[in-house]
């Protein structure tokens, strides 16, 4: 693996975001809302929460280690790091598969109707592994130029939608009965937003790498606060009610978007501009995958993104009979299973920072 | 039909376009072959319609009944 790539601490934050809201865009806020109802918008704010602990927690000793001792850039792989790539590859191939799915699904019943799954799937296959494939530098450039774009699309929704929103809708606020629900539908998000510990496999490559942490925060909170406006505005345009039997509660949003009379599929137009957004993120996964590969069994070679890539769309293909057994998966397996392995990966990986980092520290000094 | 054909062309010429390379790192060889004897028997097993839904079915009944219950549904 190539240690000389280098991304900057801007593109690191800009790849959290991005990784926090691309897919979650799409079917999460159904899900909550069919939990926490109205009070959902409530829900992103401990979701923050959860996100700032885990952040400041699982990566509370990176700054008082050196550049050579971070995790899988410090020469020969500890068992305990062995482990971690392990646990990766399992995480983020089943992260690639449900995004693929999603995304697939998304495309068929609303883009592209008579085309086939597998055809989509390919298609999507094609790009990401052509972006993957290209390295980590291109997908940080790749990503930081469209998330922009994203950022100022979901920006423009309070301009856009200000006069259809009505705050009744957010009526009644925080009941008695309130408060379990909340924390029910924290916990369906919680995996979604601890997703952003892809970022570790590429913390060495981050210069300067001390900055990291703060990045992270940066960029999450820039995802946080985009999912905040599109909660709201789903609560206040579309009512929760609404959207809790609604297949993809974002899309219907922007379908209420209405500019002038000419202009009236403008959610094509932003859909369009937010589809480069969800190809780096699942860029980004297939590069993690190969990446861990690559560490795991010390090999650089590049052709095996095609198989690798061919394999995931297949399984997002085959794993699922049909739409329901996606969202079942994307939402309550994936609640339990991502959450768990997000936390054992994170828990391990500040053990790999403890047991190499103030521990050599003291021993050099001593 | 077609399909599977499409698989198995592209790890063909995957393994055509980049022999030279995959031929020079052994390790490298031995997990592109897995890679592409796990996609093309997926690929076959699409072909038949064979159902491969218990990948599915065996982590919801674990972890999606799980997490159902947490949230009281």
């Amino acid at each position: 693996m190539n240690t000389q790539v280098q991304i900057s601490n801007l593109q690191l934050a800009f790849m959290t975001g991005n990784f926090l809201t691309t897919a979650t865009l799409i079917t999460l806020s159904q899900a909550l809302m069919d939990v926490s109802l109205q009070n959902s918008w409530i829900v992103v704010i401990l979701l923050y929460a959860f996100f700032y602990l885990l952040t400041v927690i699982g990566l509370s000793g990176i700054s008082k280690i050196q550049a050579n001792q971070i995790p899988f850039f410090s020469g020969k792989l500890t068992i305990n790091e062995k482990f971690i790539l392990i646990l990766f590859i399992i995480f983020l191939s089943m992260l690639l598969i449900r995004d693929l799915r999603i995304i697939t699904d998304f495309v068929e019943m609303v883009l592209l109707p008579t085309t086939p799954t597998f055809v989509i799937t390919m298609m999507f296959i094609l790009a990401i592994t052509y972006i993957a494939w290209s390295g980590l530098e291109v997908i940080a450039r790749f990503t930081e130029l469209f998330f922009i774009v994203l950022i100022g699309v979901i920006l423009s929704i309070p301009i856009t939608l200000a006069n259809q929103l009505e705050l009744e809708s957010f009526e009644p606020i925080l009941t008695g009965g309130a408060i379990l629900p909340l924390l029910q539908a924290t916990f369906l998000g919680a995996a979604w937003i601890g997703e952003w510990i892809v970022v570790i496999l590429i913390l060495g490559m981050v210069k300067p790498f001390k900055d990291a942490k703060r990045s992270i925060l940066i960029g999450g909170t820039i995802a946080l606060f985009l999912l905040f406006i599109l909660f709201f505005f789903q609560i206040g345009v579309l009512g929760a009610q609404l959207v809790r039997y609604s297949i993809y509660p974002t899309y219907s949003l922007v379908q209420q978007i209405i500019l002038t009379e000419f202009l009236d599929r403008l959610d094509l137009v932003l859909v369009t501009l937010y589809f480069p957004s969800i190809f780096a993120k699942m860029a980004l996964t297939l590069f993690g995958i190969y990446r861990s590969i690559s560490l795991l069994a010390n090999v650089n070679l590049k052709p095996l993104y095609i198989p690798l890539a061919l394999l995931m769309g297949l399984l997002s293909i085959v794993m699922f009979d049909n739409k329901v057994e996606n969202f079942n998966y994307a939402i309550f397996t994936w609640a339990s299973i991502g959450l768990m392995l997000e936390l054992v990966i994170l828990a391990l990986f500040r053990w790999q920072v403890y047991i190499k980092g103030p521990r050599e520290g003291k021993v050099s000094k001593s | 039909m077609l399909e599977n054909l499409f698989i198995l062309a592209a790890l063909v010429l995957t393994y055509l376009g980049f022999r030279k390379q995959i031929s020079e790192d052994n390790k490298g060889r031995y997990i592109f072959i897995v890679l592409c004897v796990l996609a093309a028997a997926i690929s076959i097993s699409l072909w038949l319609d064979f159902n491969l839904s218990y990948l599915f079915d065996l982590s919801y009944k674990v972890f999606g009944n799980w997490t159902k219950m947490v949230i009281g549904k």
